[in-house]
């Protein structure tokens, strides 16, 4: 009735999810019973496992939306859709093919050159390779166009200077995206940005550690001091970097793993509940976690199908991941309230753990992947309000 | 949605723009109804022997836009909840305007010519102005629907903040013998709770899709400090606040539309009520706090479709019942079961 009202079609699973939901559970359940895959909460940020995303990748479960020539089997984005949320609602260690999974390789796949697809494509869906993201940097958060760091023509490539923070797992990375500016930022600061591929280890590349509240190593400071890139790793042209790095903040916001990075605690507190029979309070809190979830669910695979559709349903997905981000801090909340325990990382008991873990890490949920301000912004305009 | 869909819900929404205005509507409360808005639907083929012929579906989008038109109209409780359980129980009513009570936990006696039901406190939506109202009742394990008409119901008129004629049931309810059908557990008690749950979800959604567009025209008109109030981020945050929360009611009550015809419509229509009762909390905050003082008369409009959130959010159980219910059947399938079962629901999945 208006047209600023923002509304999502439901979207729906078909067989072939099914299909591959099965595959999925029977890898896990192996997993499990041989002791090498322990649950946790965000774990595709703290579970990093190299072993793991290789056998998740011999299993066929990586890139499986790729062609066949780059190591993927074509399945629909709706049958990946089920492959990531079955392995976070198990809590998985899949934080060494996460990133590269799920943004890299789309980007190569859309802007790369045959023979960066070649080179990079079938590593990540064998779960061999990982991927950084070198985006924001010390002075440059949420307004990632005003990046300083800068790529000077060189015979034969480029040369990259400047300071990346935050990177995830960039101690890890084999290849490292990097947004620069390769041309002048007068005018349209959007132009003139572009995405270089930096191949690790590299000479003049620092990698130093910025440890977590919680003592983690996950985020990095990333020094390139002249770094050369030759022309075969630049993504797309030069001065695409920001449509490429807009690409993939969408397929970056709406995914399961915006509401599901405590599902493992949600669990733990139905357990809870089951040991407390007759408490109404746990009921009630238990409903309305489960109506929300089923709600962003529903959303997430409605943003699903749209991508599926070929629309790109961006001022939905910036929804989903406002909605879905909040809902996550929000079982951790309702857990210790209900609950409450001494919350510790080092507790063996596992609903203890799960609610430090949550707890700790609840700060990030709302800002990785555009502060949730800033995807408030981005709902506004679709609101046509700015 | 489909075509034909769509179609339907703009022809109901265009013919009562026609009609209904918030000044009429809220005179229309005193009389606890607004007639030219009923004929409209009557002449729209929407009511009586037509509506029993309709697809949940179909009722549906009407649902929506009469909640959105803020039509002070049973459309809800006459035509999807009443004359679905009239035509289950084979009752020719097809010219009465109804509505449906659920007494759950009423005790009944069967006498030879009468049903007693120990209704004393039961509030029936809109029971001071229907003809007829269905009362769903059980007896043991068997399922019952008895009709009686309104007139003969001692009620004391307790109008809802919707300003939707309901009535609170004095004393026991008298049925007389022939007009109480026995019906299956389909359009039993629990069935008409859920499905009355289910159109009061499909109400907010309406009412909260008006409160989203009135709120974002304000915003855009109204200056404040040389500035539009939507120019300010703090605003801005607010509506793309307000248009999460409707979006994600949205999803979960078309999602439960279509789980409505499944074996287990259950799960999806619990989520569907908590979740639309949750986001018309923060929609109605959000909308009176974005308008200031004018949202909070009676002659602005807003209070038309915030009064009927606030209501609504009550019938057919709150989100407190549906939630505790939904906990309630997961803690009872278990913690190792909960994954399993949230993807196994033929909720979001079609072939």
């Amino acid at each position: 009735m208006n047209d600023n009202t923002i509304r999502l079609k439901p979207g729906y699973l078909d067989s072939r999810c099914d299909a591959r939901r099965a595959q999925v559970r029977a890898f896990l359940r192996e997993e499990l019973e041989a002791g090498r895959c322990e649950p946790q909460c965000d774990c595709w940020v703290k579970g990093f496992d190299r072993d793991f995303s290789r056998r998740a990748g011999a299993r066929g479960l990586l890139g499986i939306t790729w062609p066949r020539e780059y190591g993927g089997q074509e399945a629909s984005p709706l049958e990946r859709f089920v492959v990531i949320e079955e392995l976070l609602a198990a809590g998985a260690p899949v934080g060494a093919h996460w990133v590269a999974e799920r943004q890299m390789g789309p980007s190569l796949l859309r802007f790369g050159t045959p023979q960066q697809k070649a080179k990079m494509l079938p590593g990540i869906a064998r779960g061999e390779l990982v991927f950084a993201a070198g985006y924001s940097e010390p002075d440059v958060g949420s307004d990632l166009a005003s990046v300083r760091t800068r790529a000077e023509r060189v015979e034969g490539g480029w040369k990259l200077t400047g300071t990346k923070i935050w990177t995830t797992q960039g101690h890890h990375a084999d290849f490292m995206f990097v947004l620069c500016r390769t041309g002048s930022a007068e005018g349209d600061k959007h132009a003139g940005l572009s995405i270089l591929i930096v191949e690790l280890p590299a000479a003049g590349v620092d990698i130093r550690p910025i440890l977590l509240l919680t003592g983690e190593h996950h985020f990095n400071e990333v020094n390139f001091d002249s770094v050369f890139v030759p022309d075969a790793m630049v993504l797309g042209q030069a001065g695409q970097g920001w449509h490429i790095i807009s690409s993939e903040l969408v397929l970056e916001r709406s995914g399961p793993e915006r509401f599901m990075s405590t599902f493992p605690l949600l669990v733990e507190l139905v357990r809870k509940a089951q040991a407390d029979p007759g408490n109404q309070r746990a009921l009630v809190a238990v409903g309305e976690l489960v109506a929300r979830f089923r709600a962003l669910r529903a959303m997430s695979i409605a943003v699903g199908t749209a991508l599926e559709g070929g629309e790109s349903p961006n001022v939905q997905a910036a929804l989903v991941k406002d909605l879905g981000t909040r809902f996550e801090s929000e079982v951790a909340e309702c857990a210790r309230l209900l609950y409450p325990v001494q919350p510790s990382l080092h507790s063996a008991d596992r609903y203890t753990n799960f609610v430090a873990q949550s707890v700790m890490h609840a700060p990030s949920f709302t800002l990785r992947g555009g502060a949730n301000e800033v995807l408030r912004g981005i709902v506004a305009r679709g609101l046509g309000t700015r | 949605m489909s075509h034909t869909l769509i179609m339907l819900g703009d022809s109901v929404a265009r013919a009562l723009n026609d009609t209904v205005n918030p000044r009429g509507t809220i005179a229309a409360e005193a009389g606890g109804l607004d007639e030219p808005a009923w004929r409209q639907l009557e002449r729209l083929g929407v009511v009586g022997a037509d509506a029993a012929q309709m697809s949940m579906a179909e009722l549906a989008v009407v649902i929506d836009a009469v909640a959105a038109a803020g039509a002070l109209v049973p459309y809800a409780d006459s035509e999807a909840l009443a004359r679905w359980l009239s035509s289950a129980a084979d009752l020719d009513l097809d010219a009465a305007m109804l509505t449906a009570a659920v007494a759950d936990n009423a005790q009944v006696q069967f006498g030879p010519r009468q049903v007693r039901v120990a209704a004393d406190g039961l509030c029936i939506p809109w029971g001071c102005r229907a003809n007829a109202v269905l009362f769903s009742f059980r007896a043991g394990e068997r399922c019952y629907v008895g009709v009686k008409s309104a007139r003969e119901i001692e009620q004391r008129r307790t109008p809802s903040l919707s300003g939707e004629p309901h009535g609170i049931v004095i004393g026991a309810v008298e049925i007389a013998t022939g007009d109480v059908h026995e019906v299956s557990a389909a359009r039993g008690p629990e069935a008409v709770l859920q499905r009355g749950a289910l159109c009061r979800a499909l109400q907010m959604v309406g009412a909260m899709t008006r409160v989203n567009a009135l709120t974002l025209q304000y915003a855009r008109d109204r200056k404040q400090f040389k500035r539009s109030l939507s120019d300010f981020q703090v605003i801005q945050s607010h509506l793309a606040a307000m248009a999460g929360e409707l979006c994600a009611a949205a999803v979960a009550v078309e999602t439960a539309v279509e789980a409505a015809t499944s074996d287990d419509a259950f799960p999806a229509i619990a989520t569907a009520k908590v979740r639309a009762g949750q986001a018309a909390r923060q929609v109605a905050a959000l909308g009176h706090q974005i308008h200031g003082a004018i949202g909070f008369t009676q002659e602005y409009p807003l209070n038309l479709w915030t009064r009927r959130l606030w209501g609504w959010r009550e019938e057919y159980g709150n989100e407190a019942h549906w939630a505790a219910a939904l906990g309630a059947r997961c803690i009872e399938q278990g913690a190792d079961a909960l994954w399993p079962r949230l993807t196994a629901e033929g909720v979001s999945h079609y072939d």
